[in-house]
């Protein structure tokens, strides 16, 4: 009797351990090159220029004034952070239409229509890397000449950047979930936004949330960043307060910070929750 | 002429032959029922009827138009005549009933209707109708999440009945169900075919339920037909040989044992008489 009989192997067992010796010898010199080593954190001289930087942070600036600035500043990142958001989804829902395989009426078949289609998918899917490849910082600094110093650039940016990522994301959670309700409502004579809304979206809608709220959750924390380059907002204070070297007014900014991130997360649980 | 198909094959992307040279032709309002064994091609039959396939060789005829000649409105148009009623129905977990069921007409209805339906649904009577029919009207607000396999086969059967399509095409449509309602809900989709006069051809792994309710038999086996007989002359042989490949006895619903000849033309042909009157 032969060995395989008696003992069966899996066949995947091989592909899956090249996958990961690959996989380790690509990481390593990624390492390298990225320079990290644990070890710096840790030596005399870089200990003691980061506890002199830390001790600066104690006590947060509590003062009527300064927190009436963070407020403001507060509310301008939240409202960049929220139109950028909206205008990036509305950027997002066509081209996530245009790109989901499994909305493509012309791939039944296949149909009439279906090298047009794929044509059209393949150009809005580089289209969508084009959006998101480069990044908001980047368009900030170009709107920020345009527009001059404020908001309005930062929201630019955002709706670019981030309507190309949120089109990719849509367009991958809607063809990870079940796509045979879809599928049937084309195969009956429905148009491709119907079918997504009937037989996609009950399924999807759930992850679509919750990917979206993250999205903005990240948009505030952009918004800050671009706030570095003059787009306003919280980032605008704080770069202000990092050139004064005063670590008390950056401490109560990123205690602030921590709060919106927190307030996100419990909007994207209570969303999730309503719709499960 | 409701659908003809002249040799036609379908051969899976994958290399697998589900369907050669099968040749079909029905008028409007007949009723069919294809039987065969697992894997025989029901499904790819009628997937090809429903223009969601599209055939490999041979040429395919469905309300007097060809399907793949047609341009991409058109066919969509079609496809909205043709109603499928699906063996595991695609409905979404989170979908409520009444959403599935109205969902029947999306591809007739203007697309600001399809989406005002969405915040309050367009025809709670029409939905609720259809569903009396098969026993199931208290689940019209329900999800179908909260719904059994045989209970979600009726939603489907349900959608079709809405949809009112001049094609019913129905691929084991009760295999879900116990015989009592698995007789119930065919009969509710021949009285549908026969009021309407719109024809009927269901896939049924039963072989009771196809001899008793159809008046034409179809038996597919390894992509070919076998035999398009009436009931009364479909045997005991030719079924054994249909289903030879499968061991242990004919297939059946019921759990009566299995009488020949069946008394399928005499009951319907009373049945119709009712119905119609």
């Amino acid at each position: 009797m032969n060995k395989a009989a008696t003992h069966p192997r899996d066949p995947d067992a091989r592909r899956r351990a090249t996958a990961l010796v690959v996989a380790i010898i690509v990481l390593w010199p990624l390492l390298v090159v990225a320079q990290f080593n644990p070890a710096v954190l840790f030596d005399a001289k870089n200990l003691s220029t980061m506890g002199t930087f830390l001790r600066g942070f104690v006590p947060p600036e509590m003062s009527a004034e300064f927190l009436g600035y963070v407020a403001r500043a507060t509310l301008e990142t939240l409202a960049i952070a929220t139109t950028g958001i909206t205008l990036a989804f509305f950027v997002a829902v066509p081209l996530a239409l245009a790109v989901t395989r499994s909305l493509s009426v012309s791939r039944i078949g296949p149909g009439p229509g279906y090298w047009r289609g794929t044509v059209l998918r393949a150009a809005v899917r580089s289209l969508l890397t084009i959006l998101r490849g480069v990044p908001e910082l980047v368009w900030a600094l170009v709107f920020v000449r345009v527009f001059g110093l404020g908001p309005a650039a930062a929201v630019l940016a955002l709706a670019i950047t981030y309507g190309g990522m949120l089109g990719k994301v849509y367009a991958e959670i809607l063809e990870s979930t079940d796509t045979l309700p879809a599928r049937a409502l084309l195969e009956s004579g429905s148009r491709q936004g119907v079918a997504l809304l009937y037989g996609l979206l009950p399924n999807a809608a759930p992850e679509i949330v919750s990917y979206t709220v993250y999205r903005w959750e990240c948009a505030i924390r952009a918004s800050v960043m671009m706030g570095f380059v003059g787009a306003g907002g919280l980032g605008q204070l704080m770069d202000q307060a990092m050139k004064l070297l005063r670590g008390g007014e950056v401490v109560t900014i990123l205690v602030v910070f921590l709060l919106l991130v927190q307030l996100a997360d419990a909007i994207s649980a209570r969303l999730r929750k309503q719709l499960a | 002429m409701s659908f003809q198909l002249q040799n036609v094959s379908f051969v899976h992307p994958n290399g697998q032959r589900a369907l050669s040279g099968a040749s079909l032709v029905a008028q409007h309002g007949e009723r069919i029922a294809v039987i065969g064994p697992s894997g025989a091609g029901k499904t790819t039959l009628l997937r090809l009827l429903a223009s969601a396939l599209r055939p490999t060789d041979g040429r395919v005829e469905v309300l007097d138009l060809r399907p793949w000649q047609l341009s991409a409105g058109r066919l969509r148009r079609l496809r909205s005549r043709i109603g499928m009623v699906h063996q595991s129905p695609p409905l979404p977990p989170r979908q409520r009933v009444i959403t599935a069921i109205l969902a029947g007409r999306l591809g007739v209805w203007p697309w600001w209707k399809s989406l005002l339906s969405l915040f309050y649904p367009a025809d709670i009577a029409g939905a609720r109708d259809q569903l009396a029919r098969l026993d199931l009207a208290d689940r019209l607000f329900d999800r179908c999440d909260g719904l059994s396999g045989g209970q979600l086969q009726r939603v489907g059967v349900a959608r079709v009945l809405y949809q009112r399509p001049e094609l019913i095409l129905a691929d084991e449509p009760v295999s879900s169900m116990d015989p009592a309602l698995a007789n119930h809900t065919i009969n509710q989709l021949v009285t549908e075919a026969t009021t309407r006069g719109v024809t009927l051809i269901a896939s049924l792994h039963a072989v009771d339920l196809a001899l008793h309710w159809f008046p034409r038999i179809v038996g597919l086996k390894a992509g070919e037909i076998a035999f398009d007989l009436p009931p009364v002359r479909v045997t005991e042989e030719a079924l054994r040989a249909l289903y030879a490949s499968e061991s242990g006895p004919l297939p059946l619903h019921g759990d009566q044992p299995f009488v020949l000849p069946p008394r399928a033309l005499s009951r319907d042909s009373e049945r119709r008489k009712s119905s119609c009157s």
